[in-house]
């Protein structure tokens, strides 16, 4: 074959999936599977061929989704419920997944929250409390539990954390959101400063309103204005974050760490 | 850019933007060494300070409603409130963290909701200035908490900023490095001190330096809100 050939076969060939050089047989922890945006990122895990262990609150919804998951040969993501808003709750839903898996996950995607909206007067300490419990302490609980586990595997590892927009811009009547938000990605920040020397990267998505997600809950109203401001001129979908996702968990992405991939539509350019 | 909602005569009806205060009346919410620090630097440099050590936890909200109170009363007036995250212990466990972040959101929540309604009630505008670690922004080794409570604290102040401002109440921050005469729980190692000190940055600012941001940003005047000042001597630039 010519030169010239080469060079167009090379241009002409299909476009590697991403899972060729990704997911392919890689033990995968999803938390929060249970959620739109977290059995988005298992379906596309499991389509890459990864091995998955799934987590969440909802068993009907993970039993469904595990169902829709399980392999022609009858392979079936385990599923495993726990609360993570706990050192012992997280450990032993690591347990489980390393049991599950056969090792200890090479991937996890965090994908919990939840949202309290309302002006600033109507919200006191006990709202703040449980935003923080329902978003900050499940992400720095499993995030621990998986550097721990990763340090007894011999190092790296990738760990994927869907966090807000609110978190880096803010957001009116998401006040405590705002804040849980923001204390995931600094802490997510820190956190990649500490392991990147072994290998464990530590990245943050942050998407904009979200069809399926927590802007459920948002007022009518507010959804539409922002909707109306973004360039995108539509709704962020979980398949808008799918992508993204696999990129920071590729094992190509080793020297991507500390970062928070802004999925807005244009929303916010800065 | 030209609004074309805002007509000559609308500007003119409108209220006219609080001009700067050279000797802001601040209520100064903190209880550790920074503190200490920026209020006697702020006093120092000309501001009427109150302040008040915040309780945590359940009833941190009653605390801040009458400690605002007071101070409002002691001052004859408010102009800002200023929040403070005091540095805390490097290489917290992650209960710690959490318990960090936690703390940091319910002191600010309760002191803005005390501070946003005394402006609201007075009909005056007001200015909120959060004073916390860089870490915030950029995470830091061994600063999980300090990082997780001031990037609570940057989330929050940029949802207030979005929601306070038809009440005409700025929030800022000003994000410290370094800061002379404080253990802020981390320093820059070998390499990190080649690298800044080859460009002369990196050296801890003081108090006075703090204490300056701070009124600039409480004394009105400036159009700002929403954004954060980086008073770390360009560790992050």
């Amino acid at each position: 074959m010519s030169a010239r050939r080469k060079f167009w076969s090379w241009f002409s060939r299909p476009a590697a999936p991403l899972a060729a050089s990704g997911s392919d047989g890689r033990r995968v922890l999803v938390a929060g599977a249970s959620g739109a945006i977290g059995s988005a990122l298992a379906e596309a895990f499991a389509a890459d061929g990864a091995r998955l262990a799934l987590h969440g609150r909802r068993a009907d919804a993970l039993a469904g989704l595990a169902a829709r998951l399980t392999t022609a040969d009858g392979t079936a993501p385990a599923v495993l419920c726990a609360d993570c808003a706990s050192a012992d709750g997280a450990q032993a839903l690591f347990t489980a997944a390393e049991a599950a898996l056969g090792g200890a996950p090479e991937v996890l995607v965090i994908a919990i929250g939840s949202a309290r909206d309302d002006a600033l007067p109507m919200l006191g300490d006990a709202d703040a409390a449980a935003v923080i419990a329902d978003n900050l302490a499940p992400v720095v609980h499993l995030c621990e539990a998986m550097r721990a586990a990763r340090a007894r595997a011999g190092g790296g590892g990738r760990i994927v954390i869907v966090s807000s927009i609110t978190g880096l811009v803010g957001q009116p009547m998401r006040t405590l959101y705002g804040a849980a938000k923001g204390a995931v990605i600094a802490y997510a920040k820190s956190l990649a400063r500490e392991t990147a020397a072994s290998g464990l990267t530590v990245n943050c998505l942050a998407p904009q309103v979200l069809d399926g997600g927590l802007a459920s809950l948002m007022r009518a109203h507010v959804r539409q204005t922002l909707l109306g401001a973004t360039p995108a001129a539509r709704a962020c979908t979980p398949q808008d974050l799918v992508d993204a996702a696999r990129f920071l968990a590729a094992p190509g992405a080793g020297y991507v760490t500390g970062t928070v991939v802004n999925v807005t539509g244009g929303l916010v350019t800065w | 850019m030209v609004n074309a909602a805002v007509t000559p005569a609308a500007l003119r009806a409108a209220s006219p933007a609080p001009l700067a205060t050279p000797a802001p009346r601040l209520w100064l919410h903190g209880d550790g060494p920074l503190s200490g620090l920026l209020a006697e630097a702020l006093c120092a440099a000309g501001a009427a300070v109150h302040g008040h050590a915040p309780q945590a936890g359940a009833g941190a909200g009653a605390d801040a409603e009458t400690a605002c109170a007071t101070a409002a009363g002691a001052l004859d007036g408010l102009d800002a409130l200023v929040c403070v995250a005091d540095p805390l212990p490097a290489a917290a466990t992650a209960d710690a963290i959490v318990a960090a972040a936690l703390v940091a959101t319910q002191r600010l929540l309760g002191s803005a909701k005390a501070a946003t309604g005394h402006w609201t009630r007075a009909r005056t505008p007001g200015s909120i200035v959060v004073v916390c670690d860089i870490a915030g922004l950029c995470g830091r080794e061994g600063l999980a908490a300090s990082a997780a409570a001031s990037g609570a604290l940057l989330g929050m102040a940029r949802s207030l900023a979005k929601e306070l401002g038809r009440r005409q109440i700025a929030v800022n921050a000003v994000c410290h490095g370094f800061v002379a005469g404080l253990d802020t729980g981390s320093a820059l190692n070998g390499a990190e001190q080649r690298l800044f000190g080859a460009m002369g940055l990196g050296k801890p600012v003081t108090a006075a330096m703090l204490a300056a941001d701070v009124l600039f940003l409480a004394g009105g005047g400036h159009g700002l809100t929403g954004q954060v000042l980086h008073a770390d001597d360009g560790l992050v630039i």
